[in-house]
């Protein structure tokens, strides 16, 4: 017997050996089942979109570097940044750090609060090797136009 | 359009079911678990009617969901134990008697082999067709089907000698 004959020898038993059956599910059976899943799919979507907007509004509000403060908004949003930086009323920049991130966006945010200055990361390892010392830096440029007597002092002192 | 579409799909399904229905069984054994399984299998094919109209073989499309989802299901349900004396789904009719020895040694083939053996037997479906189905190299197709088939006639073989030796 050929290997081609073999093979068609044991498929045929193969078929043969299962009985003459039929499905007994109706169609309108799948159909509906379908339908009432994509629903549920559909609802399961929408349900993870809307936990996805809220993390992302979250996450917004206390993303490092996001606390750049603006006159009359509400303190709260602020107190989950990285960093703030207020205008006082008489004209106090002051800028609080609770995170050392993002120096780009904060070099950017004194720029706008009228603190021309560089802002950049240094780390440093102290004598303790699980002690990692990280330091903001911030220096204020030298402005032509403000002779250093004038300069406000805690404006034009380096801030670690 | 989507009338248009189920139309399509119960049209496949009048079709092709019952060819599913005995492919999944003579892979998984038991009739009730067979048609839950071809069940799903349609149902998914029906969500995403859109990507299997446009499939080689929808039906095969069907049988291999069905068979992975047989191994999702008893990955779930692993750790379920059956209560003895319960009732039974009772089934409309008498049900033909399987050639249980054989289907049973088809049962013990490795899943791939069992997959070549339902496409090819069940839904008379080429070497290419089978092999652009399961994703693998037409000659992978065969040399699965030939493995399959020397067990399968390994078994053939000791199953007529032992009755040789029973009727002398």
């Amino acid at each position: 017997m050929s290997g081609d004959e073999a093979t068609r020898e044991v498929l045929g038993a193969v078929k043969a050996a299962v009985p003459d059956i039929h499905m007994h599910t109706p169609v309108q059976h799948i159909v509906s089942a379908a339908r009432s899943r994509r629903r549920r799919r559909g609802l399961t979507r929408l349900a993870v979109f809307a936990v996805a907007v809220a993390a992302g509004l979250a996450l917004g509000l206390s993303a490092p570097g996001s606390g750049r403060s603006i006159p009359g908004a509400q303190p709260y949003g602020a107190k989950l940044a990285a960093w703030t930086v207020r205008t006082g009323a008489g004209g106090a920049v002051t800028v609080t750090l609770r995170q050392l991130a993002n120096a780009a966006a904060l070099q950017h945010a004194l720029a706008e609060h009228g603190v021309p200055a560089i802002v950049s990361r240094i780390t440093r390892r102290s004598t303790n090797p699980c002690d990692h010392l990280a330091a903001v830096v911030v220096r204020q440029q030298i402005r032509d136009t403000c002779p250093p007597a004038e300069c406000d002092r805690s404006r034009g002192l380096p801030i670690t | 359009m989507e009338a248009d579409s189920a139309a399509e799909f119960a049209v496949f399904y009048q079709a092709s079911m019952d060819r599913c229905l005995r492919a999944v069984l003579a892979s998984v054994g038991d009739r009730q678990l067979a048609e839950d399984l071809v069940s799903e299998g349609f149902v998914r094919a029906l969500m995403a009617w859109r990507k299997v109209r446009q499939h080689p073989a929808p039906g095969a499309w069907v049988v291999r969901t069905a068979l992975n989802t047989r191994i999702s299901w008893s990955r779930r349900h692993r750790r379920e134990v059956p209560l003895t004396g319960g009732d039974a789904p009772a089934l409309p009719g008498p049900e033909p008697v399987m050639d249980a020895a054989l289907l049973a040694e088809v049962r013990q083939l490795p899943l791939r082999q069992r997959e070549v053996i339902a496409l090819r037997v069940f839904l008379d479906l080429d070497t290419q067709t089978t092999a652009a189905v399961l994703g693998i190299a037409p000659g992978t197709v065969g040399a699965h089907l030939s493995r399959a088939v020397a067990t399968l006639r390994g078994h053939m073989s000791s199953h007529i000698s032992d009755n040789e030796e029973a009727t002398t």
